[in-house]
């Protein structure tokens, strides 16, 4: 499991493929050009690429979309005055497949998840709506989870009424992504409502260095 | 067919190896492209006929139940006939029963009326028997009694010869009683009786009094009241009517309705004064570029204007030079430009001549010219020389005609030629507005057609996204097409709303629009983002005009 993989170019005769982020992809180059194809439970993507030949390698890699998220949740979340909840979200992942070629990385195209729309607004530009639901507890199972991008949020409130927490709106490539214990993990985020700030997201530096010093994933005061 | 089952088995092992191994075998993407897609289809044929497998067992779970129900109906019926036999049958038996215990009771009745009819008889004579006696007892004491009252009536007769006389005195003794009574009231109660009449006559002259006055104050309060009563009413009207006027006026419609209507109303004068906005923007630089140009156009007019005077000046000054010898008329310098024309042929009053002007002196064109008195020239508070003066530009004489003067009039035309190409130019278009949004435009179709057609008609009612947006992202594109109803399959709006629904391309914000219109046309109204390539536009409009025409289905198998 990677966050991208490099396949060789493929030859006539050698076609070329792998497998990542739960999607199989296949290209063999034919005398008229590359077919490319990409399969998940259905065939997902299929083009054609023309490609040179000689050095140089194909890179599929696993992004974030490209515009911020909109998240709003199948649950309905309620925070009372001095509230926190913790919980584990599933983001939606993009594929990209780009040329290595001399040294440089040249994008081809890319591949959203199924499902995940584009939308536009008045005054946040575009973005992508994207609801999903919280898995509170436990780190999510890796072979149950499915692909897809997972980020723990913290949520608190530090107002004096209660919160209603319906969308969330987030950029959610801009923190990093890793690959850990066979999950594509976002950094961590946090929301503190009520406070008066725009909701504050942690980076992913200052995770690792939480933990890396011993200190629990806790809510602090300190943000970002 | 093994070898891909083989490679279908393997992938997954293979798929993590290392890149020299990621190598697979010739036409094995098209094979398993091909076999996914067979798979799918399957998939889909076995749904679909699992569906319909479903529906059958349906319908035959339905036709037992209906045979299953039939079958109970007769059976029901069966048994109802054989338990109306059967009831039949015991009802006979119970008449037959029923008359032999009719006999039988009735014998056994009359035997026992008999019997009870000879005990009445024998009670009855009993109780006469009774009653005989008891009458004759009664009828003996009641002789006893008259002979003891015989005995009364006679000890009544000797007491009534005793008490006569005690009687008759009893009545004179009440008698004069009454008539001592009669005179002692007619002495004592008259003159009290008297006096009671008086005190009553005044008391009754007192109370009319009393009850006049009472009267006349009742109805001066009466009409106090009334007065009162008018002026209440009087005060309730106004109030009323202030009250409605002050209804009326804070008093807010019905809110919802308004502000729907005011909703509705706003978002097209939203959406105007967006536009022209942008056209006041736009229209504001084209003013700014003609100022500009037009400063520019002066600036070189200008310029040439004064090597014209530079160049004038040197031929006055060389003509000056030649005309020392030649003889001054009317005491004026003629190499003077500026008044030469305007001079009079009559010698000035005085006889005194002028002396040069600065325009003798220098090229320079004097403020107000030269003052002769009695000469009658052109106005000086005439607007057309000062101007010129004002401008920088020599003046004219009379008899110097602008149009004889070719370095004057060619400029000028030169400048308002300019001036009518930048007047005439077409305004700018804003990117993203208007037809050349999509430019470099598809090849000519006939949806095209129908696109461009309507489009300005599509773009009303939908809310327009504006400009700002962030840097680097430009906006959304609009797309409209509308497929006329001659062209539009039975499925085809199903079919459309199905692809703009699942299509990643289509913006789900602002929603996509699919209406159908009065005439039966299907209108589709919905945005892409603002980099997406122009030839997956043209594919996006293709699509929904095969799917609307029925050339196409969505999903497509």
């Amino acid at each position: 499991m990677a966050l991208s993989l490099d396949v060789p170019l493929p030859r006539s005769g050698l076609p070329t493929r792998l497998e990542l982020g739960g999607l199989q992809w296949f290209f063999e180059r034919t005398p008229n050009g590359v077919r490319g194809l990409a399969l998940g439970s259905e065939p997902r993507w299929k083009g054609w690429l023309g490609l040179p030949e000689g050095e140089g390698c194909l890179r599929v890699s696993i992004r974030c979309p490209g515009w911020p998220l909109e998240l709003a949740f199948e649950e309905e979340i309620l925070l009372a005055p001095g509230g926190r909840l913790r919980a584990w979200v599933r983001f939606p992942m993009e594929q990209r497949v780009e040329l290595v070629r001399g040294g440089e990385c040249l994008e081809l195209f890319r591949l959203p998840e199924e499902g995940l729309r584009t939308a536009w607004g008045e005054n946040g530009g575009y973005f992508h709506p994207w609801k999903s639901s919280l898995r509170v507890g436990t780190r999510p199972d890796p072979k149950r989870g499915g692909p897809g991008l997972w980020c723990r949020i913290y949520l608190a409130n530090e107002g004096r009424r209660t919160a209603r927490v319906e969308t969330l709106r987030l950029d959610a490539g801009k923190g990093g992504l890793r690959e850990m214990g066979g999950l594509y993990l976002l950094a961590p985020l946090r929301w503190v409502f009520g406070s008066g700030s725009a909701p504050q997201r942690r980076a992913w530096e200052r995770h690792s260095q939480e933990r890396q010093n011993g200190e629990g994933p806790g809510i602090r005061k300190g943000r970002m | 067919m093994k070898r891909v089952l083989l490679i279908l088995a393997l992938l997954p092992l293979s798929c993590v190896l290392p890149s020299d191994r990621n190598r697979g075998n010739p036409g094995e993407a098209e094979a398993l492209a091909r076999l996914q897609m067979e798979r799918v289809v399957k998939e889909r044929e076995t749904a679909r006929l699992r569906a319909e497998l479903a529906q059958l067992r349906e319908k035959l779970q339905a036709r037992e139940r209906a045979e299953r129900e039939r079958r109970q109906a007769e059976e029901k019926a069966k048994e109802k006939a054989r338990l109306d036999a059967r009831f039949a049958e015991v009802l006979d038996k119970l008449g037959e029963m029923g008359e032999g215990m009719q006999e039988k009771l009735r014998g056994e009745l009359g035997a026992q009326l008999q019997k009870v009819q000879e005990a009445f008889a024998e009670s009855r004579r009993l109780l006469v028997q009774g009653f005989e006696k008891k009458v004759q007892g009664f009828e003996k004491k009641v002789q006893g009694f008259d002979q003891k009252l015989g005995g009364l009536d006679a000890k009544l007769e000797q007491l009534d010869a005793r008490f006569g006389g005690l009687g008759r005195r009893l009545e004179a003794l009440e008698r004069a009683f009454q008539k001592e009574k009669a005179w002692g009231n007619k002495r004592e109660k008259e003159p009290w009786k008297a006096e009671l009449r008086e005190l009553s006559v005044s008391m009754a002259k007192g109370r009319a009094a009393a009850t006049q006055e009472r009267k006349q104050f009742e109805q001066g309060l009466l009409q106090k009241i009334e007065r009162l009563e008018a002026q209440t009413q009087k005060l309730e009207k106004n109030l009323e009517q202030r009250f409605k006027e002050i209804h009326e006026r804070t008093a807010p419609a019905p809110q919802v309705d308004l502000e729907a209507k005011l909703r509705s109303a706003l978002e097209p004068l939203q959406d105007r004064i967006r536009r022209s906005e942008a056209l006041g923007k736009r229209r504001v630089e084209d003013l700014d570029l003609k100022v500009t140009a037009l400063g520019r156009a002066v600036d070189s007019l200008v310029e040439a204007v004064r090597a014209l005077r530079a160049q004038a000046a040197r031929k006055g000054r060389a003509s000056r030079e030649r005309g020392t010898t030649v003889p001054r008329k009317n005491g004026k310098n003629e190499t003077m430009p500026s008044k030469a024309g305007a001079l009079p042929s009559k010698p000035p009053k005085g006889g005194k001549v002028p002396q040069g002007t600065k325009a003798s002196k220098s090229p320079k064109p004097s403020k107000t010219g030269p003052k002769v008195p009695g000469v009658r020239g052109p106005d000086p508070k005439s607007p057309a020389p000062i101007r010129r003066r004002k401008a920088g530009l020599p003046s004219f004489g009379e008899g110097d005609s602008f149009f004889e003067r070719p370095e004057y009039w060619v400029p000028s035309l030169l400048l308002l030629l300019l001036l009518f190409v930048l007047l005439g130019r077409r305004p700018r278009t804003l990117p993203g507005e208007g037809r050349d949004w999509d430019a470099p435009k598809a090849p000519a179709r006939p949806g095209d057609r129908r696109m461009e057609a309507n489009e300005g008609e599509a773009l009303a009612p939908l809310p327009r996204p504006g400009r700002a947006d962030s840097p680097g992202s430009p906006s959304p594109m609009h797309i409209a097409l509308r497929i006329l109803p001659e062209e539009l399959a039975p499925q085809g709006e199903e079919a459309v709303r199905a692809f703009l629904a699942s299509e990643s391309c289509v913006l789900v914000r602002p929603e996509p629009r699919v209406d159908r219109r009065r005439d039966g046309s299907l209108s589709l109204r919905f945005y892409v983002p603002g980099n997406l390539p122009a030839h997956r536009r043209r594919e996006l409009r293709e699509r929904c005009q095969s799917l609307a025409m029925g050339e196409m289905s969505f999903p497509s198998n």
